[in-house]
């Protein structure tokens, strides 16, 4: 298994869970216009105005360090398609950099709107999105792109360009970076070999199975070696062997650094991987 | 993205693509080429008709007889007078033996007749050719009232159904040009718009996968870009050949009568170059417009 760098070149260990769960709470605590905060200091559980300040004071330093420790932040999302009931209500939850979540629920969850939202595929109704310190209703079209270019997307229906042959598709994504034909190549070649696709390198996607196509995907979203991998049910077109290699190979990336969520609604490898998990039912969290 | 390797992109991309999507690219360009060359030979065929009803308009004209016996100096000054009347663009003075060279030229096979005659009978005339902005029935009328009151003017002369003819096919033919030029021009826009927007449309799951994995909008329009200006290029070079080809092929079949009408108003440089820059404008602002609703994803 070769190498695979995460893009901030880190290779942070997963977060304890006593600090991601602090990492969770705290935009709570401290997502406050600062000119606000004084007037809304009555839950601090603190003594007399200088304390008060103080600690505040504090918090504003320690805000911004906070704030990089979250790689995706959800707050009171809504998303509802006209004519039709909500797909999500209420969503709120947030994901520490480095850390590994699986996004579960039954069809209809609302998993798959879910992760368009946070890769800004699709806009929310109402509610904030951070991901990766920037908020998406306040970026443009050109920030979606730059922000796309640090997540990688590994879609349910592979999302494959069925002219291009197998290299060129997990090319194109260093390609649109700017990344130099040499280092494409080389890149390229280590990832398929990743994925155990480098013999089909000169291969249409049609011509390739199911698994071997979310292969490609899974390559074509790795390549770029992401700061965020976002997966809507990688495993769902595999045999459970596969499914279990994909998932370990998800493992090792985000060993790496990759912040990873991944959709799926198969009970045993969520078990088995034992990792966080956000459970979604009829578009709300319910666990 | 380094300058040069983007370009190398952008060149490379577009050939693959105009590989790729071979079929679409020549459907575009034999659409282009023959909208525009069936846009320009309707310009060309209504241009030479406006030439040749232009020429018609100039012969019309008013003829001034002048009585027996005027001085010759007094045809000077009336001359001079005629000439300062508006509406007149022209006066040309005939006078009595040019008359009757005239009418002989015209009488070329019945010379027996004019050689029975003894004395020049015809008199002494003016041609007033009218002006453009006068070749109108009531305007030559208002002409006429003004020269008829003027001394030694005898008869007067000026074809007045013809003028009302030609001012009602002058009529006819400025509204049919603009009323078919109008169609045409609209079926050009919407031939040439909906194949290029079938093009991209066919490319639409290409589009946004490149936008999805994070291309900029520019990365994505370049390559269309030029291969808009590729299949422009091409239909232009194409609508140019077909419109050269046709006005050759009509000229060697069309009555010697008709040539004038799908004469080449232009050089044939010229028509191209507005052909090509015509056919370039169709396929990248078809291919840009078209492009835009797959860059919201």
């Amino acid at each position: 298994m070769i190498n695979v760098e995460t893009s901030s070149g880190g290779h942070s260990t997963p977060l304890q869970p006593s600090l991601r769960k602090w990492i969770s709470i705290a935009p709570f605590v401290l997502d406050r216009k600062c000119s606000a905060w004084d007037n809304e200091a009555k839950w601090l559980p603190l003594s007399g105005e200088i304390c008060k300040k103080s600690f505040l004071k504090f918090a504003r330093y320690l805000y911004p360090t906070v704030i990089c420790l979250l790689m995706i932040q959800l707050y009171h999302v809504y998303k509802s398609y006209e004519g039709s009931s909500a797909a999500l209500s209420d969503i709120t939850f947030t994901i520490a950099k480095g850390e590994f979540v699986f996004l579960t629920g039954p069809s209809g969850a609302g998993k798959t709107t879910l992760l368009k939202i946070v890769f800004g595929i699709e806009r929310p109704t109402e509610g904030q999105i951070i991901v990766d310190g920037r908020n998406q209703s306040r970026i443009n079209n050109r920030g979606v792109s730059l922000l796309r270019r640090k997540v990688g997307f590994v879609f349910q229906d592979f999302k494959l360009l069925p002219k291009k042959t197998v290299y060129e598709n997990v090319a194109l994504a260093l390609e649109v970076i700017g990344v130099s034909p040499g280092e494409v190549r080389s890149k390229v070649q280590r990832i398929l070999s990743y994925v155990g696709l480098r013999h089909r390198a000169n291969f249409k996607p049609l011509s390739l199975s199911g698994g071997e196509q979310q292969r490609v995907a899974i390559a074509r979203a790795l390549v770029k070696q992401p700061a965020i991998l976002l997966a809507d049910e990688p495993t769902g077109n595999l045999d459970p062997e596969l499914a279990n290699s994909i998932v370990e190979l998800f493992r090792d990336v985000n060993a790496m650094g990759t912040t990873v969520l991944m959709a799926t609604h198969d009970k045993t490898l969520i078990e088995r991987f034992g990792r966080r998990r956000i459970a979604l039912d009829r578009g709300r969290i319910i666990g | 993205m380094g300058r040069s390797y983007s370009l190398l992109y952008i060149l490379l991309e577009s050939v693959r693509n105009i590989r790729d999507n071979g079929l679409t690219t020549i459907v575009t360009i034999v659409t282009i080429g023959f909208s525009l060359a069936i846009f320009t030979l309707f310009l060309l065929v209504s241009i030479n008709i406006s030439t040749v009803i232009q020429k018609w308009g100039e012969q019309i004209q008013v003829v001034v007889y002048l009585k027996d016996g005027i001085p010759r100096n007094e045809v000077g000054r009336l001359r001079k007078i005629i000439s300062n009347v508006d509406g007149v663009d022209k006066v040309d003075y005939i006078s009595k033996e040019s008359a009757l060279n005239i009418l002989k030229r015209e009488l070329k096979g019945y010379k027996g007749v004019l050689d029975a005659m003894v004395d020049n009978p015809l008199p002494l005339s003016f041609e007033v050719k009218i002006n453009e902005s006068y070749r109108s029935t009531d305007k030559i009328r208002y002409i006429v009232s003004k020269l008829e009151k003027l001394e030694w003017v005898d008869d007067m002369q000026y074809g007045r159904e013809w003028v009302e003819r030609f001012a009602g096919l002058l009529k006819f033919v400025e509204l049919f040009t603009l009323v078919v030029g109008v169609f045409l021009t609209v079926a050009v826009v919407f031939i040439v718009s909906n194949t290029v927007k079938l093009a991209v449309y066919a490319r639409k799951s290409e589009i946004e996968i490149t936008r999805l994995i994070g291309a900029s909008n520019l990365y994505i329009k370049s390559p269309f870009f030029v291969e808009g200006v590729f299949e422009g290029l091409v239909g232009g070079f194409m609508a140019a050949g077909l419109i050269l080809l046709g006005v050759k092929i009509m000229s060697m079949n069309v009555p010697a009568m008709f040539l004038h009408l799908v004469a080449m108003p232009v050089r044939p440089l010229v028509l191209l170059c507005g052909l090509v820059v015509a056919g370039i404008s169709f396929g990248v602002v078809g291919s840009m417009v078209s492009l835009g609703r797959f860059l919201k994803v």
